[in-house]
């Protein structure tokens, strides 16, 4: 079960990555990309980058939610660097909070090309 | 003629001390300085009494206000908005940092409103890391709760250490 989710969050990367999912920023730590289906109905998946711990200073946590038409969470993932910071120099993150965190960063990034590209178009019409 | 003089003076003083109305005002002096004395004492500590009995039903009040706070951040809807985190966080902040204040300096509390205080601003940072951008509040409903709800619980844990720290001072007394 555990890996289906892991396939569906990799084809999720890959297609972001070939800009064919359009992410938006709902506050600075939530991503979401919408799907709206022929029947207007809008299905959301989302990733959010939190901090554990305490002053910001913590380690981060992602929780991934895939949530229907009805606002119901379908799907819910969460992931936390749950490991000694040791683990962590050696690669010792786990697979699920690895992927997580690649599409938040991805889809940060997507984010934010769009943002530039916005801009670079702006000041070429100047 | 001076040996005359001084001979009256001593022959007057001895006359004094030896008549029974000195000693009788001596003594009604000293048994007055005594019980003036008692009074005092009587007062002074009547005084502390009357302080630390008004201190305990304060701190009772203080209790009471806590309790009502904890309950209140427990009651955290999963569902919750930014606009209503953060009125819920802005006034509860505004009445515990009020409630503490005067016992900022009591060393035995220092360090637990010290980590009140922390939580308090962890969790307003917390809040701000899920701060709308545009028109997009409600589409992912869950995104508010996810962020502050791991602060509201150290701050309700904490309130509660506090509670149990000022019943220990009521015991006490």
């Amino acid at each position: 079960m555990q890996s289906d989710y892991l396939n569906n969050i990799r084809t999720i990367i890959k297609k972001t990555k070939e800009k064919k999912l359009k992410w938006k920023r709902q506050n600075p730590t939530t991503l979401f990309y919408e799907i709206v289906d022929s029947k207007a109905e809008r299905n959301i998946i989302s990733i959010q980058k939190l901090k554990e711990g305490r002053s910001g200073l913590g380690q981060d946590k992602y929780i991934f939610n895939a949530i229907n038409s009805g606002k119901e969470v379908v799907v819910n993932l969460t992931a936390a660097l749950d490991v000694s910071w040791v683990d962590t120099l050696i690669g010792g993150e786990g697979e699920l909070y690895s992927l997580l965190k690649e599409l938040y960063n991805v889809a940060d990034r997507s984010i934010e090309r769009e943002g530039i590209d916005f801009l670079d178009d702006l000041i070429n019409r100047l | 003629m001076d040996s005359v003089s001084h001979l009256s003076s001593n022959n007057s003083y001895w006359s004094f001390v030896s008549h029974l109305d000195f000693w009788i005002s001596l003594i009604l002096a000293i048994v007055s300085v005594y019980y003036s004395y008692r009074s005092f004492k009587e007062a002074s500590a009547a005084k502390e009494a009357a302080i630390n009995a008004a201190t305990t039903v304060k701190i009772q009040t203080i209790t009471i206000e806590l309790s009502e706070i904890i309950q209140h951040i427990d009651k955290l809807d999963p569902k919750i908005d930014f606009t209503n985190a953060r009125d819920l966080l802005n006034e509860n902040n505004r009445r515990v940092r009020r409630l503490i204040a005067p016992f900022k300096t009591s060393p035995e509390y220092l360090e637990t409103i010290n980590r009140l205080a922390k939580a308090l601003d962890d969790a307003k940072m917390a809040l701000e890391s899920v701060r709308p951008i545009g028109n997009s509040d409600d589409i992912v409903n869950l995104s508010v709760y996810h962020a502050v709800e791991s602060h509201f619980s150290i701050i309700s844990e904490t309130l509660a250490e506090l509670m149990g720290l000022f019943e220990k001072r009521t015991i006490k007394i």
